[in-house]
């Protein structure tokens, strides 16, 4: 196990190079000159021409790619092009806000759907299976910007209840954590449910039923327990999506978050915080996924097993 | 009627994830406990202050917190190290500078400066303030003022506002004698601009630039105290500031992008001022009782710049032509709802140095005059370009493209990223193309010799790539004479001049808009776009 | 002799086919989810009917923007009223369900034609080549989705096409997956065995044998994939880095008319966000009742889900044979 999650957490390294390159990739596909967009409005070619050599503009795609490496491996991200400061300074600064918000909505997604999920399964073809079903379908097409924009109608301009920007008190986090979190929230119900069901099927929980077992205990005690292991990797991959969701959610409720961060910073394509910006994230990402698969492997022994 | 039936229909689909969500709630706050802790730390100073704006701004009466919400954030706090508006907003909070504007006439007042006098139009002299101290509590002496206009004249932040500055010397501690590099009348408005405000000599030489930009000490009505990165600037009130005192303690600029997000925010109390309210919450903003909405016309204007080195727009018929068939009063009515005022001339009404223009009264008949008399009456093809990102510009082209076809003239629109849109324009490729200019000293001079003389040609400004020797000698002239009739009776002629030759379509002069907390008063919007929040009282 | 064998074959064609149908009909909400797709196509289609132009060119109602005709609520006369430069509004709905239809579809066909030899290349020829393909998909799939598409978007530009091109690329990971996974079961069994013993060529037995036999959930990935999709380049529009106003697409509708929530004008929101649920719920929905339809062995009562749990077989399946194979 630890060989395996040594050489995951190495195999990383190339991955992680690669986004880099890629979004590298990305942005020399950008018309116009670099050293304009640094300057704005009104500058004179003498500017022009002295950012270019500071930024290192007029070097080829490879040498730029090279020294942007060797930066990152000196934990330096290089300078914004918008704001002229140190690019690690201010994603930094937004990343644990865009964490703690897909944190929150990963929490409240776990909260809502397995309930839901194991309320429909267990109730299977009631009202109730039926009303979680579709409140789920709802959860799932709703655009979360669009769902934000009505929170925000709903409980800031006609109720006045809560906040609709910012992230730097309790109250602030409700509006945005609802917002992020009802899509996985569904996905979470939907496969609660489904793997429920299956195991409510399976022979030991007719064993368990057959040998005069509570109902209630049946359902908590043996078939939650082997129910939850796939929720546990749906839970996962829901925060690598939460995180991509986090980019329409903070731009809605003004969060100073890394995705509204790289939205502004992609808008004036400054690109040096937008390409950190991804790496930061990827690597939380690729982190995530990490955990997700060792958990996995320690909830579930078949896999376990093929891990070694 | 239907907007109740449409919220009653998203409440109850809302109200079971809430009921379900009660006890969720708790729960986040425990797992989020690690980032929450974090933030706590860092905000300790204000975490008193933060929740009150909530009950008092429904109470009204004073309070001791002002909120601003503004659409970006600040670039530097270093003053001559940016050019933006919130970094402007932070400086003119933080720091002094030698000269302060009357906002109706634009007449210098000082501020710092308590005598000046301008013995040609290249030397200031000006003698200072005494008794001035700054947040660390050092005195502020000419040595300071000496230093930070050298400083300020050198950056390349700055150069429009400030690059004429060739040095600046001390004579004693509370005289300073200040050397242009260029004849340049108007110097004292632009010693009134944010970037030129005095930073402590001694603080910036030990700390060294960036380390100061991160702890920046200034003079004025209120000191620093934290930034954190992309959501809130903090200020506390300088007991010590040699003015009249703020009525309140703590400043916070919050950063909302959304401009319907800060009126929402405004209105429902959690915040003071939402600035740069969207053209179309006017209305609604101007009848809800929960806020007080501001209007002022400002110093920015929108403009259609013509190539005049393209064929057809070379001929001052066709760009007359044009104008009279553009409709600005359709334009300001439509896409800006009513907010600014169409305008005849570059230099904005309110500036000093301001000469009526006849407007082009629209009028396609006079238009299609002006295209046969010019040798083209039936028409000719051409390009109007707009970077893609601004809306109302796109929505203007096609306005324009719908009615320069009523007149034969064909149009092509040309959509282009910002930062080709630039080079686009300063390359002069485009035909037509639209962008604003902002006469922040509120002098003629920065309206016209930025946009309008040879030495201005592409990015510095004059994007219709044309200028007339008799202008160029005008504009100079308006340099040199440090007499303000003179000077003014040059810029009227100046101004004949381009509405003549008509290089450009006047879109409009833009109106500031701001939303308020109605418990607000004594807050008077500042035309310069950064305002001066240090007045600010509260009704009881 | 030759054309009954045809006529035979053609015949088992459409039964397999009316199969399918027979399951697809028996689930409500698959159903449900068709009938919104085809009255979306219908909306689609008669688009230029509702009204030509007004759509598209807010210079048409000119003579006509008097205060009164800008912002209408719902009537009679504009079934969504009218929004901030008098277009009608369900006139633009209509001529973005074309825009939407079309970059979904764009877009999966972009993911599909990318992603499929990639998979079916990695999952045939296994070794290095799968090594490669498999590392550049993970390299893909360490960013997000819609944030790899704001950065494509960012760097061409806004615009149909490009829009198209940035959330296609990001689909691409999905397919190359999915085939590589299904490739991967298929590649042992006897009947390609027996191929490959008659002679035919990688290429032959890959397009002949393997290919067809794992369309199933490939259709079913497309099929919700292009809701994505639809999601995808609603946000790029919503956020500015996508189409542009005054292009009808719906995320950009909804950002314009953003604007104007505050001030009431409910409809200039409600609508084109409705548009976009309900457009994401058909497919979806859809995509649930093909997966079942396609692959009756994976039916289990009610209302189906199997795919997240399939994603995450096909997800340990590659890890273990990525890590395995060394």
């Amino acid at each position: 196990m630890h060989k395996y999650i040594l050489k995951r957490i190495l195999m990383m390294i190339p991955v992680l190079i690669g986004v880099v390159f890629i979004m590298f990739f990305i942005s020399s596909l950008t018309p116009g000159d670099p050293a304009q967009i640094i300057l704005g409005e009104g500058a004179t070619e003498a500017a022009i021409a002295q950012v270019r050599e500071e930024f290192g503009l007029d070097d080829p795609f490879l040498m730029q790619f090279g020294r942007y490496l060797l930066g990152i491996a000196q934990g330096d991200f290089g300078v914004s092009w918008d704001t002229q400061r140190p690019v690690q300074e201010e994603i930094f600064a937004r990343f644990p806000n865009t964490m703690q918000l897909a944190g929150m909505g990963i929490v409240l997604a776990l909260m809502l759907g397995i309930p839901l999920g194991i309320l429909s399964a267990v109730k299977q073809y009631s009202a109730w299976d039926f009303g979680a079903t579709f409140i789920g379908l709802i959860g799932v097409s709703m655009p979360n910007f669009w769902l934000g924009m009505l929170l925000i109608m709903l409980f800031t301009v006609n109720l006045g209840w809560l906040p609709a920007t910012g992230f730097s008190e309790p109250l602030m986090w409700i509006l945005p954590t609802f917002a992020i979190g009802t899509g996985s929230a569904s996905i979470i119900m939907r496969m609660t449910r489904s793997s429920m069901l299956e195991c409510i099927r399976q022979d030991y929980i007719r064993t368990a039923r057959a040998k005069g077992q509570i109902e209630r205990k049946v359902i908590f005690r043996h078939a939650l327990k082997n129910a939850l292991i796939p929720v546990t990797t749906t839970a996962g991959l829901s925060f690598g999506f939460l995180l991509g969701g986090a980019v329409l959610t903070e731009t809605i409720f003004a969060i100073p978050g890394l995705g509204s961060f790289m939205v502004q910073s992609l808008q004036r394509r400054d690109w040096p915080t937008a390409i950190g910006g991804a790496l930061l994230i990827a690597i939380s990402f690729s982190i995530v996924n990490l955990l997700v698969d060792i958990l996995y492997a320690i909830l579930d022994p078949r896999i376990r097993s093929q891990y070694r | 009627m239907t907007k109740r039936l449409l919220m009653l229909l998203s409440m109850l689909i809302l109200a079971v994830a809430v009921m379900a969500a009660c006890g969720g709630n708790n729960d986040n706050d425990d797992t989020a406990g690690d980032t929450g802790t974090q933030q706590e730390t860092t905000t300790n100073e204000p975490a008193t202050t933060q929740n009150e704006p909530t009950d008092q701004a429904t109470t009204g009466g004073a309070q001791d917190t002002i909120i601003v919400l503004k659409a970006g954030q600040l670039v530097s706090m270093d003053p001559p190290m940016s050019n933006d508006q919130p970094s402007a907003e932070f400086n003119r909070m933080v720091y002094s500078r030698l000269f302060d504007q009357d906002y109706n006439t634009f007449e210098p007042i000082g501020s710092l400066a308590v005598n000046w006098n301008m013995p040609d139009a290249t030397t200031v002299e000006i003698e200072i303030r005494q008794g001035v101290t700054f947040h660390n509590g050092a005195p502020l002496t000419a040595h300071d003022v000496a230093f930070s206009l050298t400083r300020a004249g050198a950056s390349t932040q700055a150069v429009p506002i400030l690059g004429m500055i060739d040095f600046a010397e001390a004579i004693n501690d509370y005289n300073v004698v200040i050397h242009l590099e260029i004849p340049f009348a108007p110097i004292l408005r632009h010693l009134a601009h944010p970037a030129a405000s005095i930073v402590p000599m001694d603080v910036v030489l030990e700390l060294g630039d960036e380390e100061f930009a991160q702890n920046p000490i200034g003079s004025g009505p209120f000191m620093f105290e934290e930034l954190i990165i992309g959501d809130r600037v903090v200020m506390t009130r300088f007991d010590d500031y040699w003015g009249t005192l703020p009525a309140f303690t703590t400043l916070i600029y919050r950063t909302v992008p959304d401009a319907s997000t800060r009126l929402i925010e405004v209105a429902a109390g959690n915040a003071d001022i939402a600035l740069a309210v969207a053209p179309a919450d006017v209305a609604g903003a101007e009848a809800d009782p929960d806020v007080t909405l501001m209007r002022r016309m400002g110093l920015g204007t929108d403009f259609i710049w013509f190539n005049t080195q393209q064929p057809y727009l070379n001929n001052p018929l066709v760009r007359q032509a044009i104008n009279y068939a553009f409709d600005a009063v359709m334009v300001v009515e439509t896409v800006f709802m009513g907010l600014g005022n169409p305008v005849s001339n570059p230099v904005p009404p309110i500036a000093w140095g301001y000469a009526p223009q006849a407007p082009f009264t629209t009028s396609l008949d006079r238009a299609r005059e002006l295209l046969a008399e010019a040798g083209y009456p039936d028409g000719f093809a051409t390009t109007m370009a707009f970077n893609a990102e601004n809306a109302q510009r796109g929505q203007i082209s096609e306005m324009l493209q719908f009615t320069l076809a009523q007149i034969g003239i064909e149009v092509e629109l040309v959509s282009l990223e910002w930062g080709a849109y630039l080079n686009y324009m300063d390359t002069a490729e485009h035909h037509m193309a639209m962008i604003g200019w902002t006469t922040v000293t509120g002098d003629a001079d920065y309206a016209l010799w930025p946009l309008f003389h040879s030495t201005s040609y592409g990015s510095p400004g004059n994007r219709a790539f044309w200028s007339t020797p008799e202008l160029d000698n005008l504009l100079l002239l308006g340099r040199m004479s440090t007499d303000e009739a003179e000077r003014m009776a040059i810029y009227a002629e100046a101004q004949a001049i381009i509405r003549a030759e008509a290089p450009l379509i006047m879109v409009r002069q833009n109106e500031i808009a701001v939303a308020a907390n109605p418990a607000i008063r004594n807050f008077v919007l500042n035309p310069t776009l950064s305002h001066n929040y240090a007045t600010i009282t509260f009704a009881d | 002799m030759e054309n009954a064998v045809e006529v035979k074959k053609a015949k088992k064609k459409r039964s397999q086919f009316f199969e399918i149908w027979r399951r697809f009909k028996k689930n409500p909400l698959a159903m449900v989810g068709l009938f919104i797709i085809i009255g979306i196509l219908i909306l689609a289609g008669l688009a230029d009917f509702i009204s030509p132009a007004e759509g598209m060119i807010p210079g048409y109602n000119l003579q006509k923007w008097g205060t009164d005709y800008v912002r209408q609520f719902p009537s009679g006369e504009h079934i969504m009223g009218t929004d901030h430069l008098g277009r009608d509004v369900f006139a633009r709905i209509a001529h973005g369900a074309r825009i939407s239809l079309l970059v979904g579809f764009i877009a999966i066909s972009i993911g599909l034609v990318v992603g499929i030899p990639l998979g079916a290349l990695a999952g045939f020829y296994g070794g290095v080549t799968d090594n490669i393909i498999m590392r550049f998909i993970d390299i893909m799939l360490a960013v997000p989705n819609i944030l790899m598409a704001i950065a494509i978007s960012a760097a061409l530009g806004g615009g149909l096409n490009n829009v198209m091109i940035a959330v296609g690329i990001g689909v691409i990971p999905i397919y190359a997956r999915t085939v590589r996974a299904q490739v991967l079961a298929i590649k042992g069994q006897e009947f390609i065995e027996a191929a490959r013993a008659s002679g035919a060529s990688d290429f032959r037995i890959v397009m002949r044998h393997i290919l067809p036999n794992c369309m199933s959930p490939v259709i079913v990935e497309a099929s919700m994939g292009m809701a994505g999709a639809i999601l995808a380049a609603a946000g790029l529009s919503f956020i500015g880095l996508g189409l542009q106003p005054p292009v009808p697409e719906w995320g950009a509708m909804l950002a314009e008319g953003r604007t104007f929530m505050l001030a009431g004008y409910w409809h200039l929101t409600v609508f084109p966000g409705m548009m976009i649920a309900l457009i994401i719920f058909a497919l979806n929905m859809m995509g649930d009742g093909l997966r079942d339809a396609l692959d009756p062995k994976l039916r289990s009562g009610g209302f189906s889900k199997k795919r997240f749990k399939r994603m995450q077989l096909a997800r340990a399946a590659s890890n273990n044979s990525g890590e395995g194979r060394k």
